[in-house]
């Protein structure tokens, strides 16, 4: 009897997780791996990650990667919700016209709209920095957003507002006291998912930041350029680490509550 | 009106239990509903008096549900006026109006409790602490949910929920609660239940109820009048007996329950208000609706529970008949019968009542003269089948 050989999918799908993972394997090991020119494994060392934690252009990266993320996600949110509720009672026409503006946004390669922005914002004389990048974030963060927040009104049932209404709850109170907490859990989502878009832009960073505001992944890509630090690993594996942390704390949430961000993360289980 | 007295012939009932004077709860005035050129409700005009149980039956799509709707206001009349308690509401918006409605699919808010979901309405009216625990106490006793007040309505079963969205509308008292197919989710056990105790807490509460359903016998058992509707229109009002024993058309005939059905024309009048000569039983005495002239094409009915085997006293009419088939049902037993010219006669006895009968055997049966109905006939109905005394009431 001849031993089974592996079926030549299986094979295959190995192979391709090797390639998608190994790089990351190999940041990780590199990390903490003493040998500066990155050659050989010289023995363990927490060195690159206190070398990071102590490196002042780090620290400002940081800072702005976080104030960026905030700020963006919170437009994000505020235009997903209102494009969401007047999605829900639009006509048809106007649904369609409104879909297609916020697909064509995720679409769109990065690099024509963050250069769009470039251009306009030279001509407006409009300084470059956190604000622009904040505003070329949104462009593309804010679809998203409004996906997910979309994706969760239309399994809502109008009934439960109607109720709110009928026993006397004002527009207003019935948004407060029942479409926001339906909603509470997919807003969530789209904000975790919305930081973690932002945290890992590069392009429109770059376009958007000027001189004055690196955010964190255009200062990996301004050291790589140099000289390949064993710091730059560090700081890599820390993106990484806040990146995984996010998207599973929203998975999480997607699974536990009704979302409708299932469909769009492929995970959980269907909103009722 | 030369044909017959008005004893056996129906009146449009259209104000029957509304005395005249008192300011009816709900007005309904030249109520119409357009989407684009669809007419969900075409013109209702209706009155409901104070402390009345009213319902509204017919079938999916007749426009029950869109007037209840519009009433609450959570569609908006394309015409006419709606007067709760002699205000005109029609163009208050649905959260500053009077009445209060209980939803199909109950509608609870699944993020509050039993207790935070019947205090709901009473927070939104700013009413106090103390005052809001009292009344909802008050209320969950009333629905037979003391000590669910914790629960989250996920856990509790479909009966259980469909009290705690009542009590959530009754708490607010309205001027009138209005009522969607509120058992229409739940298993016939927990109905009958349920329609008991939707009937007594009406009368404790003594506020007008306006009910909506497709269940005929489900409204029957519960209300004051009822209101059949089909095509937008309210094809009858009134009560429960009248619509059964005196439609005023084939399709609340054949709507509120099983009858026989012959075709013929009026030839004159009799004792019982009409006579009428029918296909295969010939001149007999019938009631029916007013105004009817000789000649007029009429379509007659019996119910089958009105027939009887071998009856002997006057004011009957009697034809001998063939059985065809017989089933038993515990204590009633259905009898197909044949009569001349081929037509078929569904009779309805007690089990006590069948004796010797067989399949097969040739007897008398008949029925009172006032238990035979004629309407006007509907010229395309005539052309189908007569005979469809057979298909049960749903």
């Amino acid at each position: 009897m001849s031993r089974r050989l592996p079926r030549p999918s299986v094979v295959f799908t190995i192979i391709v997780l090797l390639c998608l993972y190994a790089p990351i394997v190999i940041v990780v090991l590199y990390s903490v791996n003493k040998d500066e020119a990155l050659l050989h494994w010289e023995g363990f060392t927490w060195k690159w990650y206190s070398q990071a934690f102590h490196d002042d252009d780090v620290r400002k990266a940081f800072g702005v990667s976080i104030q960026v993320a905030i700020l963006s996600t919170l437009i994000s949110l505020v235009i997903a919700v209102t494009a969401g509720l007047w999605w829900r009672r639009a006509s048809r026409r106007a649904r369609r016209a409104v879909d297609g503006l916020t697909f064509s946004r995720i679409v769109l390669p990065e690099v024509v709209f963050a250069l769009g922005l470039f251009v306009l914002f030279r001509k407006l004389d409009i300084a470059l920095g956190v604000g622009a990048i904040v505003v070329g974030h949104v462009v593309f963060i804010s679809a998203y957003a409004t996906i997910i927040i979309q994706t969760r009104l239309a399994t809502m049932n109008d009934t439960l507002e109607e109720a709110a209404a009928d026993l006397g709850a004002s527009p207003w109170r019935v948004f407060r006291r029942v479409t926001l907490p339906a909603l509470a859990p997919a807003v969530a989502v789209a904000a975790l998912l919305s930081m973690t878009f932002s945290f890992d832009d590069v392009i429109a960073s770059q376009f958007l930041g000027g001189p004055n505001a690196q955010t964190l992944p255009v200062l990996v890509l301004g050291k790589i350029r140099l000289h390949l630090t064993p710091e730059v690993n560090a700081i890599g594996v820390g993106l990484m680490v806040i990146t995984l942390l996010s998207f599973t704390i929203a998975g999480l949430i997607a699974m536990l509550r009704p979302t409708g961000a299932g469909s769009v993360l492929g995970l959980g289980r269907r909103a009722r | 009106m030369s044909a017959g007295p008005t004893q056996a012939v129906s009146e449009p009932a259209t104000g029957a239990a509304v005395d005249a004077g008192r300011t009816p709860a709900v007005a309904l005035i030249g109520l119409r509903r357009a989407y684009g050129p669809v007419l969900a409700v075409d013109r209702v005009d209706l009155e409901i008096a104070d402390g009345e149980f009213f319902s509204m039956i017919g079938p999916s799509g007749c426009g029950k549900t869109t007037t209840l709707r519009m009433i609450a206001g959570l569609v908006d009349p394309s015409e006419g006026r709606i007067e709760v308690r002699g205000r005109d509401i029609t163009r208050v918006r649905a959260y500053k109006r009077p009445v209060n409605t209980v939803f199909q699919q109950y509608a609870l808010f699944p993020h509050m409790t039993v207790f935070e979901n019947v205090a709901f309405g009473l927070r939104e009216r700013r009413v106090g602490r103390a005052e809001i625990a009292t009344r909802v106490a008050e209320m969950l006793e009333l629905v037979g949910l003391t000590g669910r007040e914790r629960a989250k309505p996920a856990q509790l079963s479909g009966g259980q929920q469909q009290r705690v969205a009542l009590a959530r509308s009754l708490v607010l008292r309205p001027e009138v609660l209005l009522l969607d197919e509120p058992l229409g989710a739940l298993d016939l056990k927990m109905r009958k239940q349920l329609q008991m105790q939707l009937k007594r807490v009406q009368h404790e509460v003594g506020i007008t109820f306006v009910y909506v359903t497709h269940d005929q016998e489900e409204a029957f058992s519960m209300s004051d009048r009822v209101a059949i509707m089909q095509h937008g229109l309210i094809q009858q009002l009134g009560t429960p007996q009248d619509v059964y024993q005196r439609p005023v058309n084939e399709f609340v005939a054949d709507f509120v329950g099983a009858s026989n059905r012959r075709y013929g024309e009026v030839t004159g009048t009799s004792a019982a208000g009409y006579e009428v000569d029918l296909a295969g039983i010939g001149r007999v005495p019938a009631a029916g609706v007013a105004g009817m002239r000789p000649g007029q094409r009429v379509c007659a009915l019996v119910r089958p529970e009105s027939v009887e085997l071998a009856p002997s006293a006057s004011g009957w009419t009697t034809v001998s008949a063939c059985v065809v088939d017989l089933s038993y049902l515990g204590p009633q037993v259905t009898c197909v019968l044949e009569t001349p010219g081929d037509e078929q006669v569904t009779m309805s006895l007690r089990s006590g009542m069948i004796g010797a009968l067989a399949v097969g055997d040739t007897c008398e049966i008949g029925w009172p003269h006032t238990a035979l109905w004629a309407l006007p006939a509907d010229p395309q109905a005539e052309d189908a089948p007569a005979a469809d005394a057979g298909a049960a009431p749903e």
